[in-house]
């Protein structure tokens, strides 16, 4: 248990320094993310430049460094806006059941039943590509999970006892879901929200690597991949850095994930 | 048996229906309209009262729901409208580049079981030992290694530096191994910790203790009793991989100019060609909800246990 502790912790200050770095690294970037210097462009990784610059001559670190804000910004916003979709529609599905919940479920049925990475992409090409568009679509397809995990819960949680006594205590249907019910459901949804950043920020940099989601210029990881694929003979330290910062942060926080539910989860796995 | 997969069929059919009429709904939210395609795909641009008339003409007018009544009844004949970028029938275009990205996943998925499987077997017998620990580490590398940036990396390093490949893959045998180790790559490493995780299991119940009191060696066990055992969760694996892997190819085909349908979608979604984007779904849906009904079946025909509880259901 202790040592499980420690492995958590030493995860949780990883990932809390690679937050860090996303949203206050920017200021330590050398360069201008969007400045264009034409006389420098294509120049290697080297002391002017740590990780050099792109086609039309922009820093790539300090792009890098700029992209992790857009990055992380646009990784959390949607994780907080699914998981708390999720539990909210879930919940009340699981704590009323019936028709409501009939739909509901027939609903997740339908996106579980699909593949989400095809699902995103197809929504996302229909609405055109765009950060707002991309938004949508991932959250169409996300919410089910966070859904079926509170619906579960919900369905047990309302034939417990204490349920029965705050009503009778005059809890209205309101306080009872808000003090009673949700807060059972919390720790189980930041478990799986925990482990879902590394995945989003995946599908979110793979959406923005297929030119959907950030448009170019602003500095965001999959979008710096894919500008940096073109130039992969001549320049292939773009598309090095740029993943790189991909990898070490969803590894970062898959670790991070997995430590936590091994803490939490006593099955061994 | 018969009445399971009837019913099946027609979640099957449900699912289907759910699927085709969300993408339909988002295509009616989705800016421009089929009738202002038609003419900016020939090049031109309409006046408002020729488009007022076309789109009377191809019933856009309608209510919502005529409109994919109507939809629904064409696709069922088989007609999926006509694609705007390619100037031909969308199933035309679909079934032309549906058997490279079959090849291609298919190919990938072989791979994926061909590796993670042994290295499953391995790090579940060798629990906690060196063996062990290397390939939950590398799993680990895998899980978080996004399969675009593996595909760049292995075209840079094998085509672009090595000169092994074709930087432009020709379609061919040679020119599938990169995008087949790109898409694999990352599921090898997930599979790997699933079929540990499934393996582990059954070599925790009570009949593998019974088995080794009786003196049957470690290597039987494994492959004659656990194995099969845990055969389930492993195709079941399986059939939901077939999702991932539609998904990835998407990705990846861009990537090697591999001509199947994922590079087309990509294509279609930057000219915003509507009718193909729909039947891409429409097939993908139609390919993961089959695979994965048969998955089921077959695994409820092998195994007596859940023969067994149906009855009793």
């Amino acid at each position: 248990m202790r040592k499980k502790w420690i492995r958590f912790s030493f995860f949780l200050a990883l990932a809390l320094l690679v937050t860090a770095m996303a949203f206050w690294g920017y200021r330590f970037a050398p360069y201008d993310p969007l400045e264009t210097d034409f006389g420098a462009k294509l120049t290697p990784p080297g002391r002017e430049h740590l990780m050099g610059t792109d086609n039309v001559g922009r820093d790539v670190f300090s792009r890098v460094l700029w992209g992790a804000r857009n990055s992380f910004s646009l990784t959390f916003l949607m994780i907080i806006l699914v998981s708390f979709m999720g539990t909210w529609i879930g919940m009340a599905s699981g704590y009323f059941g019936g028709m409501v919940d009939a739909v509901l479920m027939r609903l997740t049925d339908i996106l579980l039943a699909f593949p989400d990475t095809v699902f995103a992409i197809a929504v996302a090409g229909l609405l055109g590509p765009g950060l707002f568009n991309t938004v949508v679509a991932l959250s169409f397809v996300w919410w089910t999970k966070y859904a079926r995990l509170a619906r579960g819960l919900a369905n047990i949680i309302k034939t417990k006892d204490y349920i029965t006594q705050a009503r009778f205590g005059g809890a209205g249907t309101m306080k009872i879901l808000v003090f009673y019910v949700l807060p059972n459901i919390i720790p189980q949804a930041v478990i799986m929200a925990t482990l879902d950043v590394g995945g989003m920020m995946l599908a979110l940099a793979g959406l923005s690597f297929l030119g959907l989601a950030a448009q170019p210029p602003a500095p965001e990881w999959g979008a710096m991949l894919y500008e940096g694929k073109s130039y992969m003979q001549t320049a292939p330290w773009i598309m090095i850095f740029s993943g790189l910062a991909i990898f070490i942060t969803v590894m970062v926080f898959n670790l991070l994930g997995d430590s936590l539910r091994d803490l939490l989860d006593p099955r061994e796995t | 048996m018969a009445v399971y997969i009837l019913k099946r069929l027609a979640r099957l059919m449900a699912v289907l229906l759910g699927v085709t009429f969300l993408t339909f709904i988002i295509t009616q939210a989705a800016p421009g309209d089929g009738a202002q395609m038609r003419y900016v795909s020939m090049g031109m641009i309409p006046s408002e009262e020729l488009l007022e008339k076309t789109r009377e003409e191809m019933g856009l007018n309608d209510p919502v729901l005529v409109q994919y009544v109507r939809w629904l009844g064409n696709a069922l004949k088989g007609d999926l409208g006509e694609s705007s970028k390619f100037g031909e029938p969308v199933l035309a275009q679909l079934t032309k580049k549906l058997p490279q990205t079959l090849k291609l996943a298919g190919t990938a998925m072989v791979a994926v079981f061909g590796v993670s499987l042994p290295l499953g077997i391995l790090t579940a017998v060798k629990k906690n030992k060196c063996a062990d620990y290397f390939v939950r580490v590398f799993s680990f590398l895998g899980i978080s290694m996004p399969n675009f940036w593996l595909g760049l990396l292995l075209m840079y390093f094998f085509a672009v530096r090595l000169k092994w490949f074709r930087v432009v893959s020709a379609n061919d045998g040679m020119g599938m191994v990169l995008p087949v180790a790109a898409l694999a790559i990352p599921m090898v490493s997930g599979y790997v910790r699933q079929i540990r995780g499934a393996l582990l299991e059954e070599l925790s119940s009570n009949y593998v203790a019974g088995a080794r009191a009786r003196g049957i060696p470690e290597r039987t066990i494994m492959l004659c009793h656990v194995l099969p055992n845990a055969m389930f969760s492993i195709l079941t694996l399986a059939g939901l991989s077939v999702g991932s892997l539609l998904g990835g190819a998407a990705i990846i085909e861009t990537i090697f100019s591999w001509q199947g349908i994922g590079n087309m979608v990509v294509e279609a979604i930057r000219v915003r060609d509507y009718p193909l984007i729909q039947g891409y779904v429409v097939w993908m849906a139609v390919i993961y909800v089959t695979v994965n009904l048969a998955v089921d079946v077959i695994c409820r025909f092998l195994d007596p246990q859940t023969r067994l509880r149906g009855k009793v259901d």
